[in-house]
């Protein structure tokens, strides 16, 4: 027997495999669906839970115990059968364990999810009533990618002057949104909502229940393409809040796919916000800087932020903080705060090199962005790092072989790329684009990451662009 | 995939700091180049081998559990079968024997027993390629008094100094105490000869304090070495690498008292100056904190790295080392004080700033070995006669 092969049985028959199992449905947010194509990438789970811990919830709990009592049917029947001597059915009734506990699991959630949905029904229409009698501003942000990093810049320039609150972390889902409401003092001035979307409607329920007053789209690329039919559909999906909200959004004109595919109202992109205009742009690993200038006004603006991508949406939040009342002075102080966010375009110090951590940007137009900022940037070495982009859905082929195009162009010294399904797209893409520097194929990316201190000295520039979660190889 | 052997730990008092070497700046990064199966070798203080995965693992000795894992293991055994194979496993484990071939060596260990010359020996009578510095230039760069006195004939400077061994000095120490005084300025510093790291190493102002100082010395060796100390003194150390056209790294000035030697506990514990203050404009290296490059002249960087790369041919060193010189500021004048056949932690944090990558550093190291046994290989080391036929 091959080693794959004794590897892979020695994942199913684990006794943390049922435990893997409830850990992977919890991942999915607790989606069935999500949680079979999981089980279809890679059943044996070999490589789920290498990073994350189970939240052991109250509903965690009992997946977890439904998950056991699944695996052990099959060894019970087993045991009663050799008893019954029914000869050598016991082995392989075995051989069902992962499966039983599979569909344990699967059983449950379909019983549970009916009650639970009834529960956040009532939820949701609890925050509804309670925002509506809530004087505050609302501001709902909402794309494929950026849109956790506008609401932060957006939070750190109005701080400055106003109450805010913003939903945490990435808690961008409807019922998070709705148990946030409740949460909130009534006296805020400003409420931020972060939008995600993983299925059609998605975007819809979030606007019916905020009503924002105004809307930003950060950004339109390829991603959860397995919920949606096309990017078009997620466009749509976009689209919608204008329904909802008091003014027309604000589109992010530096996004190509949005540009072409919602109307050409309200952009703001590196140039130009709502009628200011963007001058002396200067960017490197320190930050960025430049002028936003309307009539007889100009605003100086540093921020420490890197990239050029970046300065749409930081014009953008100067923007609207001056139309909110915020005065030059707090609207420049604010924006002088801004820092990276963590893990991305987050530029920290390793051995004397400079790393820029990207790791949470998993989009085409993100990874375009970070790839024209290597290019751009003065170092002794250059060295690009990624696995490349998950849930590409048809576009998977494409999208690589654009990301390979983009390495190109960049043209670092080192790519790093992950032995996974999408490698050889994006090898396809830096050949047929003429890269020429040295390209390393790393096995295990943990341990490249972890060991990336080994890997880097005085003068290099790493750029390290999404990391996959668990369950995608 | 070729083994490298990873030599550490030994019966030193530098043990501690070969384990460290060892662990984070030879074996992590030589698995980093995903190029080597990488085996350690370990050389427990009561001087028994072992081998395991396990022992990969800083935790294991940093919990102390390292006693109670090597009481469990079998020490490993060595076969010089065309070349070099450990063998572990055996009765005491109850499990099959198991033998993997060395292709490759990379000694980690400092001080006596490993630096010294010793484990260099063992790996040529194995003939295989090894990390660092050979037979010869280990052993002279452990004996200071040798050193110092080699290097003195290739033209290049170090302090005056003065020998003694134990046997000289128990059987007429008051002649070697007036030699000293009538020979040598003070202050003066003395040394054990033949031990690293600054251990024993005292700064004697006058000649009261002159007795105890030797007596500390001797302590831990029964060689010492008593030498002038040099005026408006500047310190700086330039690691090394490389074969028949080594390369400098940079020149490194680490920082310490004025008014002291820099020993054990400012070069591994303290992570910073003997005030233990932590400077703004420095660098923590293997030895606390440091000048990277040495806040001199240009002139005296580039006497420096003269000077440094002179010592490393002169010694006749291979693969890696680090020269200590010292400087005397008004003077102008670069002495040699010491070289060091492997440096702690290969000193990676200068060869960083310099713009070489742990990864980098141990592949060259590893490439200098393979060309230094090849050239090795190439020549004679037998020869026909009739010798035996005459008796």
């Amino acid at each position: 027997m091959s080693s794959w092969a004794v590897r892979v049985l020695s994942h199913l028959f684990s006794p943390r495999y049922p435990l893997r199992l409830a850990y992977v449905l919890q991942q999915s947010e607790y989606s069935t669906q999500s949680f079979l194509r999981w089980l279809r990438r890679n059943p044996s789970l070999g490589t789920a839970q290498r990073r994350g811990t189970f939240d052991y919830t109250k509903r965690g709990k009992l997946t977890v115990m439904v998950s056991y009592i699944g695996w052990l049917v099959a060894p019970v029947l087993a045991v009663w059968l050799t008893y019954m001597n029914s000869g050598l059915i016991w082995l392989v009734l075995l051989l069902f364990a992962p499966l039983t506990a599979s569909l344990a699991v699967i059983v449950l959630n379909s019983i549970i999810q009916p009650l639970i949905a009834h529960r956040f029904q009532r939820e949701i229409n609890a925050a509804h009533n309670r925002l509506t009698d809530m004087p505050a501003t609302r501001i709902a942000i909402l794309g494929s990618y950026g849109k956790t990093t506008m609401k932060e810049l957006l939070a750190t320039v109005f701080s400055a002057d106003k109450r805010i609150s913003a939903t945490p972390a990435n808690k961008n889902v409807l019922i998070s949104h709705a148990r946030w409401v409740q949460t909130l003092r009534g006296d805020e001035e400003v409420l931020l909502f972060e939008f995600g979307e993983a299925n059609p409607g998605d975007i819809e329920k979030m606007a019916k229940l905020s009503q924002p007053d105004i809307a930003i789209i950060t950004g339109l690329a390829p991603a959860h393409m397995e919920g949606y039919e096309s990017l078009q559909a997620i466009a749509d999906d976009f689209a919608c809040v204008a329904d909802f909200s008091t003014h027309p959004p604000f589109i992010n004109g530096d996004s190509t796919e949005l540009r072409q595919r919602l109307p050409q109202e309200n952009l703001y992109d590196m140039n130009e916000v709502d009628g200011w205009k963007v001058q002396d742009v200067q960017t490197d690993i320190s930050g960025t800087s430049f002028r936003l200038h309307k009539d007889e006004q100009t605003f100086t603006l540093q921020s420490k932020l890197i990239g050029e991508h970046l300065v749409g949406p930081l014009a953008l939040s100067a923007v609207i903080a001056a139309r909110l009342g915020l005065t030059q002075k707090q609207i420049e102080t604010g924006i002088s705060k801004t820092q990276p966010f963590a893990h991305r375009m987050q530029p920290y110090k390793l051995n004397g090199a400079w790393i820029i951590d990207d790791t949470y940007n998993g989009t085409i137009e993100g990874m375009r962005a970070g790839l024209h900022l290597l290019g751009q940037l003065e170092a002794t070495r250059k060295t690009y790092v990624t696995p490349g982009l998950v849930e590409q859905g048809d576009a998977t082929i494409s999208v690589h072989r654009e990301l390979g195009r983009l390495i190109a162009e960049a043209a670092p010294d080192r790519v790093v790329l992950m032995d996974n399904s999408v490698r050889p797209h994006i090898q396809v893409g830096m050949e047929e684009h003429g890269f020429s520097g040295n390209l390393t194929v790393e096995k295990d990316p943990l341990a490249y990451y972890k060991n990336l201190e080994h890997h880097v000295s005085a003068g290099d520039v790493v750029l390290m662009q999404n990391d996959w979660p668990d369950g995608y190889t | 995939m070729k083994h490298i052997g990873v030599f550490f730990g030994g019966r030193s008092a530098e043990h501690d700091i070969s384990i460290v070497t060892a662990l984070s700046s030879v074996i992590k990064p030589l698995e980093a180049t995903n190029s080597y199966n990488v085996v350690p070798i370990y050389i427990a203080k009561d001087g028994r081998w072992y081998s395991d995965e396990k022992l990969k693992d800083i935790q294991l000795y940093q919990s102390g559990k390292i006693e109670k894992f090597i009481s469990s293991e079998t020490p490993i055994s060595f076969r010089f079968d065309d070349g070099l194979v450990i063998e572990r496993g055996g009765k005491k484990l109850k499990r099959k024997k198991q033998s993997t071939r060395i292709d490759i060596a990379f000694p980690a260990m400092h001080g006596t027993h490993g630096e010294d010359g010793e484990l260099m020996g063992l790996l040529e009578l194995a003939n295989i390629p090894y990390v660092g510095c050979g037979v010869l230039s280990s052993a002279i760069a452990m004996d200071k008094v040798v050193c110092k006195t080699l290097i003195a004939t290739h033209d290049i400077a170090t302090p005056q100094m003065i020998a003694t061994t134990a046997e000289n000095y128990s059987h007429d120490t008051s002649s070697v105490l007036d030699s000293i005084n009538k020979a040598l300025k003070f202050p003066v510093f003395v040394k054990p000869a033949r031990l690293g790291s600054s251990i024993g190493i005292s700064k004697v102002e006058s000649s009261d304090e002159l007795q105890n100082a030797i007596e500390v010395a001797l302590h831990y060796d029964n060689k010492v070495l008593v030498e002038e100390a040099v005026d408006n003194l500047i310190e700086v150390t330039v690691p090394v690498i490389g074969n028949h056209s080594p390369e400098p790294g940079l020149v490194e000035q680490p920082i310490v008292d004025p008014d002291a030697s820099f020993d054990f506990d400012t070069k591994y514990l303290n992570q910073a100056g003997k005030g233990g203050k932590k400077m703004s404009d420095t660098q923590q290296g293997a030895q606390g904190y440091s000048k990277l490059p040495a806040d001199i002249s240009k002139k005296l960087y580039d006497a420096s790295v003269a000077t440094a790369l002179a010592s490393y041919k002169a010694l006749e060193c291979s693969g890696i080392a680090r020269i200590d010189l010292l400087i005397n500021n008004k003077s102008n004048t670069v002495y040699f004080n010491e070289i060091n056949p492997l440096p702690g932690s290969l000193y990676r944090h200068n060869w960083h700033a310099n713009g070489i990558s742990a990864v980098e550093l141990v592949t060259k190291l590893v490439s200098l070995a393979e060309e230094k046994h090849q050239e090795k290989s190439r020549l004679s080391t037998t020869f026909k006669t009739n010798f035996l036929k005459q008796f």
